[in-house]
């Protein structure tokens, strides 16, 4: 009995590291590709190998920094709608008697595949309200994108305010405004921040949305996507491996903020 | 009907309140899907439509051979569906009942990281793995077992379905996680004091508890395999043809009604599956923990 136990908590402790294996290690390895310097895709040999040299290269590829720009901007125009609604949802939440209905109705374009949303928004602003597609298309379709998951996070962390907090701060006086600035917003910030965070990785990484509401000017995946698919130089692994750096490195400052600071691990 | 919802101590602050998030998603997120539907019985014209009943798009789907791309993507979503299922339900379990307190927090954390991450990146990636030059023809090389790299690894249906399964994995870990939740000890405590082993436990107790998360996580991995463009164009090579690139090849053609029947076909596929999740899996409970 006892044995047996160990054996399927080994194998399941051995599956886990598999599948992480599975799912981190070529982007690991990607990560150390790019800063090897000769033109062969190879890890570099030592620690005195690594180059910069393809990143360099990123400074003269033409059309890598208005592609860089318009995905920034339409990042936190869809973080600051999406944490904007997911507030919203949080608040009129808490006051719904059917609460199903409008939850069901937040998350259900998460049950819509990428393509089918992205053509038929496109056909929607283009033929029935007559919007020419440009950076605020897209930015609608990211926020219809990360606002499930958004809405989830926010909606997890009013689940901690009290009704009787509210109530309190009202029989003391405090108007709406003071309630919300007071007891409200500093009890549910942590998801707040976390559906601005959604809303801006979601859509830094998003691509297929994107390829079809875009105007003529793209976002930095379609502009990766395209040089992917048409076999550049290294310097393809030195754009991947940057995105890849600014993801981890905001991932790594929520950490410490949800860790650290708000303690909710 | 709106005021039946009303109670006394919500003003008109409350709809200030519900109707932007609400209205976002009807506009944004239900009518255009509604248009589409109706759209694909329009009759095409040079550039657009115009409103004429026909059901010409969907004789052309079956008569244009398009519907073998349609099944292919559907066989291949299926399989990839079952494959995260077998392997993300131990993991799933695994790490709500087996691990301790501590790294569960870790695991959970780990599984939410790709989330953030490129997946353009991610299924680039794959391609060092799984190229002439890759890690595991090398690795094979070294040890002997093969003299030459092997050709099929990359560019080929074997690619995408590593492609897809290792996009959407994590989709099928946290609703399993998140069911197993409802699962007290006590329950599979019971079942072993009656006798039961660990498999009849894991058959007759476990798995009908879990099954609202077995629907939601198959659902979120079937809908965005069946979505999934970057896996196709990066892993697949040219011959492989996917559904969402013929999607995309109709539009650029501006074919506009073969375009929305096949997406009619998809949603049907898709919202007809969330249709069972909610009626006979009850997936609603899941999200039970947030009312």
């Amino acid at each position: 009995m006892r044995t047996s136990k160990i054996i399927i908590k080994a194998s399941l402790w051995s599956l886990t590291i598999l599948v992480l294996i599975f799912i981190f290690l070529p982007s690991f390895y990607l990560l150390l590709i790019s800063f090897e310097p000769s033109e062969l895709a190879k890890i570099p040999r030592g620690f005195s190998d690594f180059s910069l040299r393809w990143y360099i290269r990123l400074f003269h590829q033409e059309r890598l920094p208005n592609a860089l720009r318009q995905s920034v901007i339409i990042g936190l125009l869809t973080a600051g709608i999406t944490s904007f609604l997911s507030l919203l949802s949080g608040m009129s939440y808490r006051k719904l008697r059917k609460k199903s209905y409008f939850l069901g109705l937040l998350i259900l374009p998460i049950f819509v595949p990428g393509i089918i949303m992205g053509l038929s928004l496109a056909v929607f602003f283009r033929k029935l309200v007559s919007v020419h597609c440009s950076m605020y298309t897209v930015v609608l379709g990211h926020v219809l994108y990360a606002l499930p998951y958004a809405a989830i996070v926010t909606l997890v962390s009013f689940s901690g305010l009290k009704e009787s907090f509210i109530e309190a701060a009202r029989d003391l006086g405090a108007n709406g405004f003071r309630v919300f600035k007071d007891i409200i917003f500093p009890l549910t910030r942590g998801g707040i921040f976390g559906a601005a965070l959604f809303g801006f990785l979601l859509s830094l990484n998003e691509f297929i949305r994107a390829f079809f509401l875009s105007g003529w000017q793209e976002t930095l995946s379609m502009y990766m996507f395209g040089q992917m698919k048409g076999g550049a130089d290294l310097s393809i692994y030195a754009l991947a491996g940057f995105i890849l750096l600014v993801s981890i490195s905001l991932l790594i400052i929520a950490l410490i903020y949800y860790v650290f600071i708000k303690k909710v691990i | 009907m709106k005021f039946k919802v009303l109670k006394s101590d919500r003003g008109i602050f409350f709809f200030i309140q519900l109707l932007p998030p609400a209205l976002f998603v009807i506009i944004l997120g239900v009518l255009p899907l509604f248009s589409i539907v109706i759209w694909s019985f329009w009759e095409p014209t040079t550039y657009w439509i115009k409103p004429h009943l026909t059901i010409a798009a969907y004789y052309k789907f079956f008569t244009m051979e398009r519907y073998l791309t349609f099944f292919k993507t559907l066989r291949v979503s299926l399989i990839v569906t079952f494959l995260a299922l077998m392997i993300g339900y131990p993991i799933a379990y695994f790490i709500r009942k087996i691990v301790s307190e501590k790294y569960r927090s870790v695991l959970l954390f780990t599984f939410i990281i790709p989330f953030f991450l490129s997946y353009i990146v991610r299924v680039f990636s794959l391609r060092l793995i799984l190229g002439r030059y890759g890690i595991i023809n090398n690795v094979l090389l070294r040890m002997g077992l093969i003299f030459a790299p092997l050709e099929g690894l990359l560019f080929s249906e074997v690619a995408v379905h590593i492609g897809l399964l290792s996009s959407y994995l994590p989709f099928m870990i946290f609703p399993i996680v998140l069911s197993l939740v409802r699962v007290e000890k006590s329950t599979i405590e019971a079942s072993q004091d009656l006798g039961a082993t660990f498999f009849q436990t894991l058959i007759r107790v476990i798995i009908p508890l879990t099954k609202p998360g077995i629907f939601a996580g198959c659902i979120f991995v079937f809908v965005s395999s069946l979505g999934s463009t970057v896996e196709w164009d990066l892993l697949g090579g040219i011959t492989e043809f996917s559904t969402p690139q013929m999607l995309e090849s109709l539009m650029t053609a501006l074919k506009f009604p073969s375009a929305f029947a096949i997406s009619t076909l998809i949603l049907a596929i898709t919202m007809g599956a969330l249709l069972i999740g909610i009626k006979y899996a009850n997936i609603a409970e899941l999200f039970e923990t947030l009312e």
